[in-house]
């Protein structure tokens, strides 16, 4: 057996191990790998995977996604999912997708309380932290844990970037407007979206 | 040489007019990651048939009534430069280029797992740079290699050649002078390690018994090519599997 795959390799047979990462049963009996990568066979689950060398950028459930709100409906918020953003230890890495996907925030995952008006959480415009809780398209993403929500806003006023002021609010260094937000408690905000290339390029000004 | 008369293309010592035996396909080379923006891209080139195809996605469907709810759809499109045949070629799509699209599609829908992107939309784009005879076997080859490159998971890797008879005898990877005076012509793409025959056309006559003759070949030629593809996918990610 190879250590390291293409697409189609046999990595073992169906009776040795289940099917992990990267891995199908073809029906002949076969486990093959779907990637280019090394093979990992995992002798406490009996599995069979793969860790692929490169792997097309998806968003999967429990990631963490970087995306513009593009809708503010009565019951959802609609954003354009821009990237992947990967929390390891103290840095952040940021993975952009091919071109945008999209997703939403339904009312009842926005905050842990009762939410009258998503006006009062986010604005059209606003980059946003979300983790997703869906598997399809349009994804459901979710912004109740404290390091989700907006990292970037405009002044609705001038159109100055916003400044933090705590958890529920932000407010305008230029004309001192304060507005209603839910801001995600996360460090270093600003390096996030200007990693960020192509939402920066929308943006950012 | 009269007008209208074929002309002689297997040699009197049985080697064709480029110097091959009837079982051998053009020099070979392929390449990945040859574009910088591209999520994955591939250049391959049987003789003197260059074929660079680009893969983007899975992204956002531009048309959100074409999709599927459970698997992503494969958007193929086959075009040929310009500058890619003897006669200036119109840029513009024509009849055999819309067909071709769609049988490339077919070709590789069986390989590649939708499922695991439902909704979405993965674009190929094959651009032909210069045609001398099995563009669509060339074009699928890079494309397959192109997809695996993006990182899109896949069921196997799908080779072409086109087999084709001139002057009485089969031969393998036919080129443009023995597509045009030959007797047949039959592109045949796979997917060795599954042993599916994904793509299968023919033009021209051939018996029962040479189908299967090229049925054959063509299977003896795509294993090689396959084992390339692999190797050259191995090559560019040599450096990353060793960490």
């Amino acid at each position: 057996m190879k250590n390291i795959v293409t697409p189609g390799d046999e990595l073992g047979v169906m009776e040795e191990y289940l099917e992990g990462e990267g891995v199908y049963g073809n029906g002949n009996g076969y486990l093959r790998s779907m990637y280019t990568g090394k093979a990992f066979y995992d002798m406490v689950k009996r599995t069979a995977n793969v860790i692929p060398a490169r792997k097309a950028k998806f968003p999967r459930q429990g990631d963490m996604v970087i995306g513009v709100v593009t809708m503010i409906k009565p019951d959802m918020v609609i954003l354009d999912i821009y990237g992947k953003l990967i929390l390891t230890g103290r840095t952040y890495l940021v993975e952009e997708f091919s071109g945008t996907l999209t997703g939403l925030i339904p009312i009842n995952l926005v905050a842990h309380e009762y939410v009258k008006d998503l006006h009062d959480y986010f604005y059209t415009g606003d980059i946003v932290i979300a983790q997703v809780t869906g598997s399809r398209n349009p994804f459901q993403l979710s912004t109740k844990k404290p390091i989700c929500g907006v990292i970037y806003s405009l002044c609705p006023e001038c159109n100055t970037p916003l400044e933090v002021v705590d958890e529920r609010t932000m407010k305008c260094p230029e004309c001192g407007e304060k507005v209603k937000k839910k801001v995600a408690l996360i460090k270093n905000r600003d390096q996030i979206y200007s990693r960020m290339k192509r939402v920066l390029s929308f943006y950012v000004y | 040489m009269k007008y209208g008369e074929t002309p002689q293309l297997i040699k009197e010592d049985g080697t064709r007019l480029d110097g091959r035996k009837p079982e051998d396909p053009r020099p070979i080379h392929m390449e990945v990651g040859v574009l910088e923006n591209a999520d994955g891209s591939a250049y391959v080139s049987f003789g003197k048939t260059r074929v660079l195809a680009a893969v983007y996605g899975p992204r956002e469907p531009i048309q959100k009534y074409m999709v599927l709810p459970d698997r992503a759809i494969l958007r193929v499109r086959y075009h040929m430069a310009p500058f890619s045949t003897g006669e200036r070629k119109s840029p513009a799509p024509s009849r055999r280029e819309i067909e071709l699209s769609k049988v490339i599609r077919e070709a590789l829908e069986p390989v590649v797992i939708t499922e695991l992107y439902p909704r979405t939309m993965i674009d190929l784009f094959i651009e032909v740079l210069q045609a001398d005879g099995g563009t669509r076997t060339t074009g699928v080859t890079a494309a397959s290699l192109a997809l695996a490159d993006a990182g899109i998971a896949m069921r196997d890797l799908v080779s072409g050649v086109a087999i084709g008879k001139v002057n009485g005898v089969l031969v393998v990877d036919i080129d443009e002078v023995e597509d045009m005076y030959g007797e047949a012509d039959m592109p045949a793409a796979m997917a060795t390690k599954l042993g599916l025959v994904t793509l299968l056309q023919l033009n021209g006559v051939l018996t029962k018994e040479e189908f299967v003759q090229a049925m054959e070949m063509a299977k003896k030629t795509l294993e090689k090519v396959s084992e390339m593809q692999r190797k050259t996918l191995l090559e560019k990610y040599s450096s990353v599997l060793q960490v």
